[in-house]
């Protein structure tokens, strides 16, 4: 006789429909002078979400391939700008009905002689459903357990105290064709006090001046980071190009008074496509 | 001739007194403030929220003037790049207060004109609430825009 | 014959008095909408399966991550896909993709090596849809149920 299996919905029971937050804002900038922010979460979902907040410090780098990804330091030393440590997040922990609010209080104390400068954590949000109740199959002595989807966000905290100085370099910018695009890569490293939150542009330009090609994307740069952009080559012909790029300081998706300004860099390079 | 001065100067001064009784003055005092939005989330502020729903002040003649109320309603708020974010009225979003307290109003649908009768000594408050409906995708930032209240005499 | 002053007076004066008064008054309306993220995922069902076999659900058909965020902000997408959900009972052939539309059908394939991985994500749209699949393989697995938790993690920079 056969025997099945059953699987419980297996990344989850079956039959559990989705489960997520709203949250904002997106990122939070907190100043010595009031040491609070506060961040509002919201269950859009038609069931219980249970949602638990912490912290801990990091900042993004990129790996080989340019790509942007979070270091993590679980126990940053005394040279670390880590906040992780004198935030509190009030609650810590909720329940959120189906399509309730939370705002949720951060409060930040941080040493009494912190020097001035920019200190930075990140908040993790973690949100999961509602646990299924075990239950007794009557008729085969099977025990059903179930486990909801978890999704976790993690938002960048900056915490200043005095005020911040923004500076950029850039340095190593090549541009090379890849397949049907453009690979632009650039060196860039934070020289001021404030992380550089800025918006990279690059522009292909042929021979006669023209700009064929162009693109535009947010920058973090915490220490330094290599990114790795790509511009559409389409049907552009072969012959010689230039890539002009520049970094300027503030991003569309954050507020222009929490920036601090950098003076924008700029640099250019020749490239030949095939 | 005292008696045709005397009318000269009765006709001359009665027309001014009149202009004087006919003036009427509409003093905006706060628009609708919805404060932080999250992005598909509504926002609604009641005409009863002191703090945020909308309010204009009314001066005019006195001995319980009757007026017609009649408010220029945005549709939406304005935003950064040209966004615009919907706004929705009901029927008991105006409110009017011969006491201007927005704790003592007679509730009225916004959306057409109302008629009400000022205070003895020519007072009220008309309050306004209000809908906003950010779409899930809204664009983040500061939105505006202008809310006109009209105030007429009809006798 | 020219008019008398008193006649005179009388029409100068007559004017204003029948004009009804009115009066605007302006006030503006102002809100912030913050920025936002929203996440959310539903379930990969794989419903009864034998107790030695396999079975796929591919990613069209399978769990559905939505993000909702500003257009062009930056994120980093990183998930873990567990291997096994018990003994005799694995999980492997993880199907990603993504789009910045609800259609899996031109949706982008994203390289999945193991079960852990992470990648960078914009969206013009302000959404990105995710789709993920696998296949299951049992041997001689016992009866019962099986679940673990799949774990979405976006990392806004």
């Amino acid at each position: 006789m056969l025997r099945t299996l059953v699987l419980a919905a297996a990344l989850s029971p079956g039959g559990l429909p989705a489960q997520g937050v709203l949250i904002a804002p997106t990122a939070v900038f907190i100043d010595a002078r009031s040491r609070t922010a506060s961040l509002m979460i919201v269950n859009p979902n038609e069931q219980v979400a249970e949602v638990e907040i912490s912290t801990l410090f990091g900042y993004p780098v990129t790996d080989s391939a340019g790509q942007l990804i979070l270091r993590t330091v679980d126990a940053p030393d005394s040279t670390a700008p880590s906040a992780a440590a004198w935030v509190r997040p009030f609650p810590r922990r909720m329940t959120l009905a189906p399509h309730a609010q939370q705002t949720v209080r951060l409060l930040v104390s941080p040493p009494p002689s912190l020097p001035d400068g920019e200190y930075w954590s990140r908040l993790v949000i973690t949100a999961r459903g509602g646990q299924v109740p075990l239950t007794q199959a009557a008729d085969s002595g099977q025990v059903r357990v179930g486990l909801s989807v978890e999704v976790r966000t993690i938002l960048p905290l900056l915490y200043r105290k005095g005020r911040q100085q923004g500076a950029l370099r850039l340095t190593r910018l090549t541009a090379e064709p890849d397949g049907d695009s453009v690979v632009v890569r650039a060196h860039l490293e934070r020289t001021g006090t404030a992380a550089a939150l800025g918006t990279a542009r690059g522009e292909l330009v042929d021979s006669g001046g023209t700009v064929r090609a162009s693109f535009t994307a947010p920058v973090s740069a915490y220490y330094a980071i290599d990114p790795r952009f790509t511009v559409p080559r389409d049907s552009l012909p072969a012959g010689g190009y230039r890539l002009r790029f520049e970094v300027t300081p503030g991003r569309a998706d954050l507020a222009p008074e929490v920036i601090v300004p950098f003076q924008a860099v700029r640099d250019s390079v020749s490239l030949q496509l095939p | 001739m005292r008696r045709r001065l005397l009318a000269a100067v009765l006709l001359l001064t009665a027309p001014l007194a009149a202009g004087r009784a006919q003036n009427i003055q509409v003093t905006g005092i706060q628009g609708v403030s919805f404060g932080s939005m999250l992005p598909g989330v509504s926002t609604i502020v009641s005409r009863t929220d002191a703090l945020r729903a909308a309010r204009f002040d009314i001066k005019g003649a006195g001995n319980s003037r009757i007026v017609e109320l009649r408010f220029t309603l945005p549709a939406a708020l304005s935003g950064p790049g040209g966004a615009t974010l919907p706004l929705s009225y009901t029927a008991g979003d105006g409110g009017f207060s011969a006491e201007q307290s927005v704790a003592s109003q007679i509730g009225f649908d916004p959306r057409t004109a109302y008629t009400a009768t000022l205070s003895g000594p020519g007072r009220g408050s008309v309050f306004l609430g209000c809908r906003a409906t950010p779409a899930a995708n809204q664009a983040a930032g500061n939105y505006s825009a202008t809310l006109t209240l009209t105030v007429a005499y009809l006798q | 014959m020219h008019l008398r002053p008193l006649t005179v007076l009388v029409c100068l004066a007559a004017g204003p008095a029948g004009a009804a008064a009115q009066s605007s008054g302006s006030a503006t309306m102002t809100g912030t909408v913050l920025s936002a993220i929203t996440i959310s995922g539903s379930d990969l069902g794989f419903g009864n399966v034998l107790p030695t076999g396999s079975k796929r659900v591919a990613a069209p058909m399978g769990g559905r991550f939505v993000i909702t965020m500003a257009a062009s902000a930056p994120v980093t997408i990183t998930y873990a896909l567990p291997a096994t959900l018990g003994p005799g009972v694995g999980l492997g052939a993880w199907e990603l993709l993504s789009n910045v539309l609800n259609d899996p059908a031109s949706a982008q394939a994203i390289p999945v090596s193991s079960g852990n991985g992470s990648f960078g994500a914009t969206t013009t749209t302000g959404t990105l849809y995710l789709w993920v699949g696998a296949t299951v393989t049992t041997t001689s697995a016992g009866v019962g149920s099986y679940s673990r938790p799949i774990t979405l993690t976006v990392t806004y920079n």
